[in-house]
């Protein structure tokens, strides 16, 4: 009886702790994704002293926010997220208006991505 | 590299305590659906192990959910007679009163070869030796032969006898076991005098010292000490 209780404790606590985990990983992909379509409009604006100071800030949410997502996330979407991250400073700063649309874009890619993943559909059960 | 160590170090504290928690059978015979569950687990824990790039969460998550399902099936099965018959089945009987039954041992998938096997293994040679043979949920064969077969019991014989207890290990690699000594309620005063008696100086001598199923004092020294008495 005593394992039945520590197993079903257990299996609560874990789906207790996946449900708040859950609202984390959408807050914080909602909040980047906020970030990457300002970006996206400064770079249309070719507002790049904007648009590279927010992409610093940018680099620095995601550092918070991939310390946290690498107990859920496979590693690799993280890494593609931290290649892009440093291309698109460097595009902003180069004023590359082209290159840095489709980081931007590769960008939001990955952060749905990552967002998708934990949603509970048919399509990700099945 | 070494993050490689610490996560296999981890899952295999893990991997343990989610077998203990599924109890000793789990060792043992394994039902059907214990078995899918013993060979999920170890396969769920040894990916992450090796790819550092997965997080241990996603090991972690199905372990302890297939937990969860083991512990609550059993329970369930512990309640309910027809869950249990649907999740583990029912034992089969492949011979009835010395006859085999061959429709069931063709819907078992058991050919005669693998049934004749089955009873050498268990020391029957001979089919017209066997009155019952019941092919267990588990898959293990269980035997009852007919009654001239069987072997002859003490009470077959009327040989009087004391009921045997058990054998209690009072001293172990040269420690005295306390918590066995208060099972006896016995003190080191008493194991002191047996060891007096038994020529033994100390009980650090002992590799292994303990009273027999007769209550007689069984012990060997350690290597170096003496020989067996």
């Amino acid at each position: 009886m005593k394992n039945v209780m520590i197993a079903f404790t257990l299996f609560v606590m874990m789906i207790v702790g996946i449900f708040l985990s859950s609202n984390y990983i959408n807050r914080s992909c909602t909040h980047l994704q906020n970030l990457n379509s300002t970006l996206e409009s400064y770079i249309i604006k070719e507002k790049y002293q904007d648009a590279y100071n927010l992409s610093l800030n940018y680099i620095n949410e995601w550092n918070k926010t991939s310390k946290f997502l690498t107990l859920y996330t496979h590693h690799e979407d993280l890494d593609y997220i931290d290649t892009e991250v440093l291309k698109l400073t460097q595009y902003i700063k180069m004023k590359d208006r082209s290159e840095g649309l489709a980081t931007v874009h590769v960008l939001k890619h990955h952060i749905n991505h990552i967002k998708y993943h934990e949603k509970v559909s048919l399509s990700n059960i099945f | 590299m070494f993050i490689l160590v610490i996560r296999t170090f981890f899952l295999y504290f893990a991997v343990i305590f989610i077998m203990r928690m599924m109890g000793k059978k789990q060792i043992g015979q394994l039902e059907p659906f214990e078995l899918v569950i013993a060979l999920m687990i170890s396969d769920l824990a040894t990916y992450p192990m090796e790819d550092i790039r997965i997080p241990l969460i996603h090991a972690i998550i199905p372990i302890i959910t297939l937990l969860f399902l083991q512990v609550a099936t059993s329970y369930i099965e512990i309640k309910s007679e027809k869950a249990r018959r649907i999740l583990t089945g029912n034992p089969s009987i492949l011979i009835k009163n010395g006859k085999i039954d061959i429709a069931e041992l063709r819907y078992q998938r058991f050919n005669i070869n693998d049934l004749l096997e089955e009873l050498r293994l268990k020391g029957y040679f001979n089919l017209s030796d066997i009155q019952y043979a019941i092919l267990e949920t588990s898959g293990e064969l269980s035997i009852l032969p007919k009654t001239g077969q069987s072997n002859a019991t003490k009470d077959d014989l009327n040989i009087t006898i004391t009921q045997e207890s058990l054998p209690v290990p009072l001293i172990m690699d040269g420690n005295i076991n306390y918590k066995n000594l208060e099972l006896l309620k016995k003190d080191e005063s008493w194991l002191n005098n047996i060891l007096k008696r038994n020529k033994i100086d100390l009980a650090n001598d002992l590799f292994i010292g303990m009273l027999d199923s007769n209550n007689k004092f069984y012990y060997q020294l350690k290597e170096g000490k003496d020989n067996i008495k």
